[in-house]
Protein backbone atom coordinates (compact mmCIF):
# COMPACT_ATOMS: atom_id res chain seq x y z
CA UNK A 1 0.00 0.00 0.00
CA UNK A 2 1.46 3.34 -1.04
CA UNK A 3 0.94 6.52 0.93
CA UNK A 4 1.22 10.12 -0.23
CA UNK A 5 1.06 12.97 2.24
CA UNK A 6 0.60 16.71 2.00
CA UNK A 7 0.73 18.23 5.48
CA UNK A 8 -2.10 16.70 7.43
CA UNK A 9 -3.79 14.99 4.46
CA UNK A 10 -3.01 11.39 3.57
CA UNK A 11 -3.74 9.56 0.32
CA UNK A 12 -3.67 5.80 0.80
CA UNK A 13 -3.67 3.71 -2.33
CA UNK A 14 -6.64 1.34 -2.34
CA UNK A 15 -5.87 -2.17 -3.61
CA UNK A 16 -7.58 -2.85 -6.96
CA UNK A 17 -9.31 -5.99 -5.68
CA UNK A 18 -11.19 -4.16 -2.91
CA UNK A 19 -13.55 -1.91 -4.89
CA UNK A 20 -15.17 -1.94 -8.29
CA UNK A 21 -16.74 0.87 -10.29
CA UNK A 22 -19.96 0.81 -12.24
CA UNK A 23 -22.02 3.36 -14.09
CA UNK A 24 -25.41 4.16 -12.52
CA UNK A 25 -27.10 6.50 -14.97
CA UNK A 26 -24.94 9.59 -15.21
CA UNK A 27 -23.11 8.82 -11.98
CA UNK A 28 -20.31 6.41 -11.24
CA UNK A 29 -20.71 4.24 -8.17
CA UNK A 30 -17.96 2.60 -6.15
CA UNK A 31 -18.81 -0.88 -4.88
CA UNK A 32 -16.92 -2.88 -2.24
CA UNK A 33 -15.63 -6.22 -3.50
CA UNK A 34 -15.14 -9.51 -1.74
CA UNK A 35 -13.16 -12.28 -3.35
CA UNK A 36 -13.24 -10.38 -6.62
CA UNK A 37 -17.06 -10.10 -6.62
CA UNK A 38 -19.08 -7.04 -5.76
CA UNK A 39 -21.43 -7.86 -2.91
CA UNK A 40 -24.73 -6.00 -2.70
CA UNK A 41 -24.83 -2.27 -2.57
CA UNK A 42 -23.87 -2.14 1.09
CA UNK A 43 -21.31 0.54 1.68
CA UNK A 44 -21.27 1.74 -1.90
CA UNK A 45 -19.93 5.20 -2.46
CA UNK A 46 -21.61 7.41 -5.00
CA UNK A 47 -19.73 10.06 -6.88
CA UNK A 48 -20.03 13.44 -5.13
CA UNK A 49 -18.07 15.74 -7.39
CA UNK A 50 -16.77 15.37 -10.89
CA UNK A 51 -14.41 17.25 -13.09
CA UNK A 52 -17.03 18.50 -15.49
CA UNK A 53 -19.17 19.93 -12.68
CA UNK A 54 -16.60 21.84 -10.66
CA UNK A 55 -13.17 23.29 -11.06
CA UNK A 56 -11.95 22.62 -7.53
CA UNK A 57 -12.03 19.37 -5.59
CA UNK A 58 -11.24 20.16 -1.97
CA UNK A 59 -10.08 17.29 0.21
CA UNK A 60 -9.46 19.28 3.43
CA UNK A 61 -10.61 22.71 4.53
CA UNK A 62 -8.65 25.06 6.81
CA UNK A 63 -10.38 26.44 9.89
CA UNK A 64 -8.27 29.40 11.01
CA UNK A 65 -6.46 30.19 7.78
CA UNK A 66 -9.14 29.54 5.17
CA UNK A 67 -6.51 27.60 3.26
CA UNK A 68 -7.39 24.26 1.74
CA UNK A 69 -5.87 21.15 0.20
CA UNK A 70 -7.41 21.11 -3.25
CA UNK A 71 -7.09 19.84 -6.80
CA UNK A 72 -7.62 22.76 -9.20
CA UNK A 73 -8.74 21.21 -12.46
CA UNK A 74 -7.78 24.18 -14.62
CA UNK A 75 -4.18 23.76 -13.45
CA UNK A 76 -3.95 20.02 -14.22
CA UNK A 77 -2.77 18.36 -17.42
CA UNK A 78 -5.62 18.30 -19.98
CA UNK A 79 -6.24 14.54 -19.72
CA UNK A 80 -6.48 14.41 -15.92
CA UNK A 81 -9.84 13.38 -14.52
CA UNK A 82 -10.56 13.20 -10.82
CA UNK A 83 -13.70 11.73 -9.37
CA UNK A 84 -14.51 12.04 -5.68
CA UNK A 85 -16.59 9.39 -3.90
CA UNK A 86 -18.41 9.41 -0.61
CA UNK A 87 -18.41 12.26 1.87
CA UNK A 88 -16.98 12.73 5.33
CA UNK A 89 -18.42 15.52 7.43
CA UNK A 90 -15.80 17.49 9.33
CA UNK A 91 -16.28 20.54 11.54
CA UNK A 92 -15.21 22.78 8.67
CA UNK A 93 -17.14 21.19 5.82
CA UNK A 94 -17.67 18.05 3.81
CA UNK A 95 -14.76 16.27 2.12
CA UNK A 96 -14.59 13.17 -0.08
CA UNK A 97 -13.70 9.77 1.35
CA UNK A 98 -12.11 8.44 -1.84
CA UNK A 99 -10.74 9.88 -5.05
CA UNK A 100 -10.02 8.23 -8.38
CA UNK A 101 -7.39 9.81 -10.62
CA UNK A 102 -7.31 8.80 -14.26
CA UNK A 103 -5.42 10.01 -17.35
CA UNK A 104 -2.24 11.53 -15.92
CA UNK A 105 -0.90 12.17 -12.42
CA UNK A 106 -2.74 14.97 -10.60
CA UNK A 107 -1.26 17.79 -8.57
CA UNK A 108 -2.73 18.87 -5.24
CA UNK A 109 -1.96 22.31 -3.89
CA UNK A 110 -2.06 24.10 -0.55
CA UNK A 111 -0.98 27.61 0.37
CA UNK A 112 1.54 26.45 2.98
CA UNK A 113 2.82 23.25 1.39
CA UNK A 114 4.69 22.43 -1.77
CA UNK A 115 2.53 20.92 -4.53
CA UNK A 116 2.24 17.13 -4.39
CA UNK A 117 1.97 14.98 -7.50
CA UNK A 118 -0.15 11.88 -7.09
CA UNK A 119 -0.04 9.15 -9.76
CA UNK A 120 -3.17 7.77 -11.36
CA UNK A 121 -5.05 5.33 -9.17
CA UNK A 122 -7.62 4.99 -6.52
CA UNK A 123 -7.01 6.52 -3.06
CA UNK A 124 -8.64 6.74 0.34
CA UNK A 125 -8.38 10.29 1.71
CA UNK A 126 -7.75 10.63 5.42
CA UNK A 127 -6.61 13.29 7.85
CA UNK A 128 -3.90 12.75 10.46
CA UNK A 129 -4.95 12.60 14.10
CA UNK A 130 -3.67 14.28 17.21
CA UNK A 131 -4.30 13.62 20.88
CA UNK A 132 -5.56 16.30 23.24
CA UNK A 133 -4.09 15.58 26.66
CA UNK A 134 -6.42 18.07 28.35
CA UNK A 135 -9.65 16.46 27.20
CA UNK A 136 -8.13 12.97 26.84
CA UNK A 137 -9.49 12.53 23.32
CA UNK A 138 -8.15 12.13 19.81
CA UNK A 139 -9.27 14.38 16.97
CA UNK A 140 -8.40 15.15 13.37
CA UNK A 141 -5.77 17.83 12.91
CA UNK A 142 -7.18 21.14 11.73
CA UNK A 143 -5.13 24.10 10.57
CA UNK B 1 -27.52 6.88 22.26
CA UNK B 2 -30.71 4.96 22.82
CA UNK B 3 -32.77 2.24 21.15
CA UNK B 4 -35.27 2.85 18.37
CA UNK B 5 -38.48 1.25 19.57
CA UNK B 6 -40.80 -0.30 17.03
CA UNK B 7 -44.11 1.19 18.20
CA UNK B 8 -46.03 0.05 15.10
CA UNK B 9 -45.92 -3.60 16.08
CA UNK B 10 -45.29 -3.37 19.81
CA UNK B 11 -48.90 -3.75 20.97
CA UNK B 12 -49.47 -6.68 18.64
CA UNK B 13 -46.34 -8.45 19.90
CA UNK B 14 -47.22 -7.68 23.52
CA UNK B 15 -50.74 -9.11 23.09
CA UNK B 16 -49.43 -12.28 21.42
CA UNK B 17 -46.87 -12.80 24.18
CA UNK B 18 -49.44 -12.21 26.93
CA UNK B 19 -51.78 -14.63 25.20
CA UNK B 20 -49.03 -17.27 25.13
CA UNK B 21 -48.30 -16.79 28.85
CA UNK B 22 -51.93 -16.85 29.98
CA UNK B 23 -54.01 -18.84 27.52
CA UNK B 24 -51.88 -21.20 25.42
CA UNK B 25 -51.04 -24.73 26.38
CA UNK B 26 -47.66 -26.11 27.44
CA UNK B 27 -45.37 -26.66 24.46
CA UNK B 28 -46.82 -23.84 22.39
CA UNK B 29 -44.33 -21.29 21.10
CA UNK B 30 -43.99 -17.89 19.54
CA UNK B 31 -41.15 -16.29 17.59
CA UNK B 32 -40.53 -12.59 18.04
CA UNK B 33 -38.22 -10.68 15.74
CA UNK B 34 -36.36 -7.74 17.28
CA UNK B 35 -36.95 -4.22 16.03
CA UNK B 36 -35.06 -1.82 13.80
CA UNK B 37 -31.31 -2.14 14.21
CA UNK B 38 -31.60 -5.61 15.77
CA UNK B 39 -33.45 -7.47 13.04
CA UNK B 40 -30.81 -10.19 13.05
CA UNK B 41 -32.01 -11.20 16.52
CA UNK B 42 -34.92 -13.51 17.18
CA UNK B 43 -36.51 -14.52 20.47
CA UNK B 44 -38.13 -17.91 20.61
CA UNK B 45 -40.69 -18.06 23.44
CA UNK B 46 -41.82 -21.52 24.60
CA UNK B 47 -44.49 -22.23 27.20
CA UNK B 48 -42.72 -24.55 29.67
CA UNK B 49 -45.17 -24.67 32.57
CA UNK B 50 -48.66 -23.56 33.42
CA UNK B 51 -47.49 -20.03 34.19
CA UNK B 52 -44.01 -19.82 32.72
CA UNK B 53 -42.60 -19.03 29.31
CA UNK B 54 -38.88 -19.49 28.61
CA UNK B 55 -37.29 -17.19 26.06
CA UNK B 56 -34.31 -18.31 24.00
CA UNK B 57 -32.37 -15.76 22.00
CA UNK B 58 -30.65 -16.35 18.67
CA UNK B 59 -28.67 -14.46 16.14
CA UNK B 60 -30.09 -15.47 12.77
CA UNK B 61 -26.68 -15.35 11.14
CA UNK B 62 -24.78 -17.19 13.84
CA UNK B 63 -26.21 -20.54 14.90
CA UNK B 64 -25.03 -21.89 18.21
CA UNK B 65 -26.35 -25.04 19.83
CA UNK B 66 -26.10 -23.68 23.36
CA UNK B 67 -28.68 -20.99 22.54
CA UNK B 68 -31.29 -23.77 22.44
CA UNK B 69 -30.40 -24.94 25.92
CA UNK B 70 -29.99 -21.81 28.00
CA UNK B 71 -32.87 -19.32 28.18
CA UNK B 72 -32.03 -15.64 28.34
CA UNK B 73 -35.32 -14.72 29.97
CA UNK B 74 -38.34 -16.16 31.80
CA UNK B 75 -41.79 -14.63 31.61
CA UNK B 76 -44.82 -15.04 33.86
CA UNK B 77 -48.11 -13.15 33.79
CA UNK B 78 -46.65 -10.70 36.37
CA UNK B 79 -43.11 -10.07 35.27
CA UNK B 80 -40.12 -10.65 32.99
CA UNK B 81 -36.93 -12.06 34.51
CA UNK B 82 -33.81 -11.30 32.50
CA UNK B 83 -31.43 -14.13 33.28
CA UNK B 84 -28.50 -13.47 30.97
CA UNK B 85 -27.27 -10.35 29.31
CA UNK B 86 -26.12 -11.96 26.11
CA UNK B 87 -26.58 -14.88 23.82
CA UNK B 88 -23.83 -17.45 23.62
CA UNK B 89 -22.00 -16.00 20.65
CA UNK B 90 -21.19 -12.73 22.33
CA UNK B 91 -19.52 -14.60 25.14
CA UNK B 92 -17.28 -16.24 22.55
CA UNK B 93 -13.62 -15.65 23.38
CA UNK B 94 -13.29 -12.90 20.84
CA UNK B 95 -16.14 -10.91 22.32
CA UNK B 96 -15.86 -12.09 25.90
CA UNK B 97 -17.31 -9.64 28.30
CA UNK B 98 -17.08 -11.00 31.81
CA UNK B 99 -18.74 -8.03 33.43
CA UNK B 100 -22.12 -8.95 34.90
CA UNK B 101 -23.01 -5.46 36.05
CA UNK B 102 -23.41 -2.81 33.39
CA UNK B 103 -23.13 -5.32 30.53
CA UNK B 104 -24.07 -3.87 27.16
CA UNK B 105 -26.57 -6.70 26.84
CA UNK B 106 -27.87 -8.14 23.60
CA UNK B 107 -30.93 -9.44 25.42
CA UNK B 108 -32.03 -6.05 26.66
CA UNK B 109 -31.21 -4.25 23.45
CA UNK B 110 -33.03 -6.69 21.21
CA UNK B 111 -35.98 -7.23 23.52
CA UNK B 112 -36.55 -3.57 24.34
CA UNK B 113 -36.42 -2.67 20.64
CA UNK B 114 -39.75 -4.50 20.19
CA UNK B 115 -41.49 -2.12 22.60
CA UNK B 116 -43.09 -4.93 24.61
CA UNK B 117 -41.99 -3.39 27.91
CA UNK B 118 -43.14 0.23 27.98
CA UNK B 119 -41.17 3.15 29.49
CA UNK B 120 -37.88 1.23 29.50
CA UNK B 121 -34.76 2.17 27.60
CA UNK B 122 -31.01 1.83 27.65
CA UNK B 123 -28.27 4.41 27.95
CA UNK B 124 -24.71 3.61 26.96
CA UNK B 125 -22.04 5.42 28.92
CA UNK B 126 -18.32 5.05 28.40
CA UNK B 127 -17.99 2.68 31.35
CA UNK B 128 -21.15 0.60 31.08
CA UNK B 129 -24.80 0.26 30.11
CA UNK B 130 -27.60 1.67 32.23
CA UNK B 131 -31.24 0.67 31.93
CA UNK B 132 -33.77 3.38 32.65
CA UNK B 133 -37.28 2.84 33.87
CA UNK B 134 -39.95 5.46 34.40
CA UNK B 135 -38.57 6.48 37.78
CA UNK B 136 -35.01 5.23 38.04
CA UNK B 137 -31.85 4.44 36.11
CA UNK B 138 -29.51 1.65 37.09
CA UNK B 139 -26.66 -0.43 35.64
CA UNK B 140 -27.89 -3.68 34.11
CA UNK B 141 -27.60 -6.70 36.42
CA UNK B 142 -28.82 -10.28 36.34
CA UNK B 143 -31.23 -11.71 37.19
CA UNK B 144 -33.44 -8.63 36.85
CA UNK B 145 -37.21 -8.71 37.32
CA UNK B 146 -39.28 -6.16 35.44
CA UNK B 147 -43.08 -5.88 35.50
CA UNK B 148 -45.25 -5.77 32.36
CA UNK B 149 -45.69 -2.04 33.07
CA UNK B 150 -41.95 -1.40 32.99
CA UNK B 151 -41.31 -1.16 36.74
CA UNK B 152 -38.21 -2.65 38.26
CA UNK B 153 -39.25 -5.31 40.80
CA UNK B 154 -35.85 -6.67 41.85
CA UNK B 155 -33.94 -5.32 44.81
CA UNK B 156 -31.01 -3.37 43.40
CA UNK B 157 -27.70 -4.95 44.46
CA UNK B 158 -25.12 -2.65 46.07
CA UNK B 159 -22.66 -3.58 43.32
CA UNK B 160 -25.04 -2.22 40.69
CA UNK B 161 -25.62 0.99 42.66
CA UNK B 162 -21.87 1.55 43.03
CA UNK B 163 -21.26 0.77 39.38
CA UNK B 164 -23.98 3.23 38.33
CA UNK B 165 -22.34 5.96 40.41
CA UNK B 166 -18.94 5.20 38.87
CA UNK B 167 -20.51 5.40 35.37
CA UNK B 168 -21.94 8.82 36.20
CA UNK B 169 -18.61 9.97 37.61
CA UNK B 170 -16.67 8.88 34.54
CA UNK B 171 -19.24 10.50 32.27
CA UNK B 172 -19.03 13.72 34.28
CA UNK B 173 -15.23 13.68 34.23
CA UNK B 174 -15.19 13.15 30.46
CA UNK B 175 -17.59 16.02 29.87
CA UNK B 176 -15.66 18.27 32.26
CA UNK B 177 -12.37 17.46 30.53
CA UNK B 178 -13.89 18.33 27.14
CA UNK B 179 -15.29 21.56 28.58
CA UNK B 180 -11.89 22.42 30.11
CA UNK B 181 -10.20 21.82 26.78
CA UNK B 182 -12.75 23.94 24.97
CA UNK B 183 -12.51 26.73 27.54
CA UNK B 184 -8.69 26.68 27.41
CA UNK B 185 -8.67 26.91 23.63
CA UNK B 186 -11.22 29.75 23.53
CA UNK B 187 -9.39 31.68 26.25
CA UNK B 188 -5.98 31.48 24.53
CA UNK B 189 -7.43 32.36 21.11
CA UNK B 190 -9.06 35.44 22.69
CA UNK B 191 -5.85 36.44 24.52
CA UNK B 192 -3.82 36.05 21.32
CA UNK B 193 -6.28 38.22 19.44
CA UNK B 194 -6.10 40.92 22.13
CA UNK B 195 -2.31 40.67 22.29
CA UNK B 196 -2.02 41.26 18.55
CA UNK B 197 -4.21 44.36 18.76
CA UNK B 198 -2.53 45.99 21.79
CA UNK B 199 0.93 44.60 21.06
CA UNK B 200 1.34 43.22 24.57
CA UNK B 201 1.73 39.47 24.96
CA UNK B 202 2.14 39.44 28.77
CA UNK B 203 -1.12 37.62 29.37
CA UNK B 204 -0.22 34.73 27.04
CA UNK B 205 2.06 32.11 28.59
CA UNK B 206 4.30 29.63 26.73
CA UNK B 207 2.35 26.75 28.34
CA UNK B 208 -0.78 28.00 26.52
CA UNK B 209 0.55 26.35 23.35
CA UNK B 210 -0.87 23.07 24.64
CA UNK B 211 -4.37 24.51 25.08
CA UNK B 212 -4.76 25.42 21.41
CA UNK B 213 -6.60 22.96 19.23
CA UNK B 214 -5.73 24.58 15.91
CA UNK B 215 -2.30 23.69 14.53
CA UNK B 216 -1.81 27.03 12.75
CA UNK B 217 -2.50 29.00 15.91
CA UNK B 218 -0.21 26.69 17.85
CA UNK B 219 2.57 27.22 15.31
CA UNK B 220 1.99 30.98 15.54
CA UNK B 221 2.51 30.85 19.31
CA UNK B 222 5.59 28.65 18.95
CA UNK B 223 7.03 31.21 16.54
CA UNK B 224 6.27 34.01 18.99
CA UNK B 225 7.89 32.40 22.04
CA UNK B 226 10.40 30.10 20.36
CA UNK B 227 10.42 26.37 20.94
CA UNK B 228 13.23 26.60 23.50
CA UNK B 229 11.22 28.94 25.77
CA UNK B 230 8.23 26.60 25.61
CA UNK B 231 10.35 23.59 26.45
CA UNK B 232 11.88 25.47 29.40
CA UNK B 233 8.44 26.38 30.76
CA UNK B 234 7.24 22.80 31.26
CA UNK B 235 9.36 19.93 32.62
CA UNK B 236 9.98 17.51 29.79
CA UNK B 237 12.30 14.85 28.48
CA UNK B 238 13.16 13.70 24.98
CA UNK B 239 12.07 10.09 24.66
CA UNK B 240 13.27 9.48 21.12
CA UNK B 241 14.53 11.26 18.05
CA UNK B 242 14.58 10.04 14.49
CA UNK B 243 15.29 11.20 10.97
CA UNK B 244 13.02 9.79 8.28
CA UNK B 245 13.82 10.60 4.67
CA UNK B 246 15.71 13.72 5.80
CA UNK B 247 12.90 14.95 8.09
CA UNK B 248 13.73 15.33 11.77
CA UNK B 249 11.29 14.24 14.47
CA UNK B 250 11.45 14.25 18.26
CA UNK B 251 9.18 12.52 20.73
CA UNK B 252 8.85 14.61 23.89
CA UNK B 253 7.22 13.69 27.17
CA UNK B 254 5.97 16.62 29.24
CA UNK B 255 4.89 16.57 32.87
CA UNK B 256 1.73 18.63 33.08
CA UNK B 257 0.43 19.69 36.52
CA UNK B 258 -2.65 17.60 37.28
CA UNK B 259 -4.56 20.72 38.25
CA UNK B 260 -4.42 23.68 35.94
CA UNK B 261 -5.92 25.83 38.69
CA UNK B 262 -2.94 25.18 40.88
CA UNK B 263 0.18 25.00 38.69
CA UNK B 264 2.37 24.69 41.77
CA UNK B 265 0.79 21.38 42.72
CA UNK B 266 3.48 18.73 42.73
CA UNK B 267 1.39 15.93 41.19
CA UNK B 268 1.90 15.73 37.44
CA UNK B 269 0.58 13.69 34.53
CA UNK B 270 2.64 12.61 31.51
CA UNK B 271 1.72 14.02 28.11
CA UNK B 272 3.52 12.85 24.98
CA UNK B 273 4.01 15.18 22.01
CA UNK B 274 5.64 14.80 18.63
CA UNK B 275 7.83 17.68 17.53
CA UNK B 276 8.35 18.00 13.79
CA UNK B 277 9.23 20.44 11.06
CA UNK B 278 6.96 21.29 8.15
CA UNK B 279 9.11 20.21 5.16
CA UNK B 280 7.61 22.92 2.95
CA UNK B 281 7.87 25.97 5.24
CA UNK B 282 10.44 24.89 7.84
CA UNK B 283 8.06 25.83 10.69
CA UNK B 284 8.25 23.78 13.88
CA UNK B 285 5.04 22.27 15.19
CA UNK B 286 4.07 20.01 18.06
CA UNK B 287 1.15 17.60 18.02
CA UNK B 288 -0.11 15.45 20.85
CA UNK B 289 0.01 11.67 20.65
CA UNK B 290 -1.37 9.30 23.31
CA UNK B 291 0.93 8.05 26.05
CA UNK B 292 -0.07 4.52 25.12
CA UNK B 293 0.26 3.51 21.48
CA UNK B 294 -2.29 0.67 21.61
CA UNK B 295 -4.93 2.06 23.93
CA UNK B 296 -5.23 5.82 24.11
CA UNK B 297 -7.44 5.57 27.23
CA UNK B 298 -4.84 3.64 29.17
CA UNK B 299 -2.69 5.31 31.82
CA UNK B 300 0.27 3.05 31.04
CA UNK B 301 2.99 4.97 29.26
CA UNK B 302 4.24 2.85 26.37
CA UNK B 303 4.70 5.30 23.47
CA UNK B 304 8.46 5.32 23.18
CA UNK B 305 9.46 5.80 19.55
CA UNK B 306 8.92 8.42 16.89
CA UNK B 307 7.78 5.74 14.44
CA UNK B 308 5.11 4.47 16.84
CA UNK B 309 3.85 8.02 17.24
CA UNK B 310 3.81 8.60 13.47
CA UNK B 311 1.97 5.31 12.90
CA UNK B 312 -0.71 6.30 15.44
CA UNK B 313 -0.94 9.79 13.91
CA UNK B 314 -1.49 8.38 10.42
CA UNK B 315 -3.74 5.52 11.59
CA UNK B 316 -1.43 2.91 10.05
CA UNK B 317 -2.50 -0.71 10.56
CA UNK B 318 -0.90 -2.67 13.42
CA UNK B 319 0.85 0.52 14.55
CA UNK B 320 3.66 -0.04 12.05
CA UNK B 321 4.66 3.19 10.36
CA UNK B 322 4.24 3.19 6.61
CA UNK B 323 6.58 5.77 5.15
CA UNK B 324 4.97 8.00 2.54
CA UNK B 325 6.26 7.78 -1.00
CA UNK B 326 6.12 11.57 -1.12
CA UNK B 327 5.54 14.13 1.63
CA UNK B 328 5.30 17.89 1.22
Amino acid sequence: MKKYQQGDVLFLEVPKDKWSFKQDGSREVMMPMKDGKAYGSYGHKAETQSTDKCDVITVAHGEATGHSHAFRMSQQAPDVAIIAFGATRTRVGEVPEFIKITGSPAVIKHEEHNPLTIPTGHYRVSIVREFDHISGTARFVVD
Amino acid sequence: MSIYIDKTHSLDKRDKLRDLVINKKIGDSLSLYAGYGYKHLVFHCIKMGKKTVNVYGYDRGWYNRIDHKVPVMKITKDHFTFIAGSFSHVTHDRYRHDREIGHWSYTFRGFLSMGIIPYAGLRYLRKGTLINFSDKEIATFYPMKVSWDGELLSRIPKKAKDFTESCYKEDRDTKNAAARSNYGNTRVVRLMKEAKIIGNWDKVKPMDVFSLTNVTKRTELIEHFGMETILESVPNMRVDKDEIDGRKYELLRFSFPRSRRNPLESETVPATYLKMINPSTGETCVEGVPNNAKNSWSNDVTMNTVKEALAWRDGDPDNIYLEPVALT
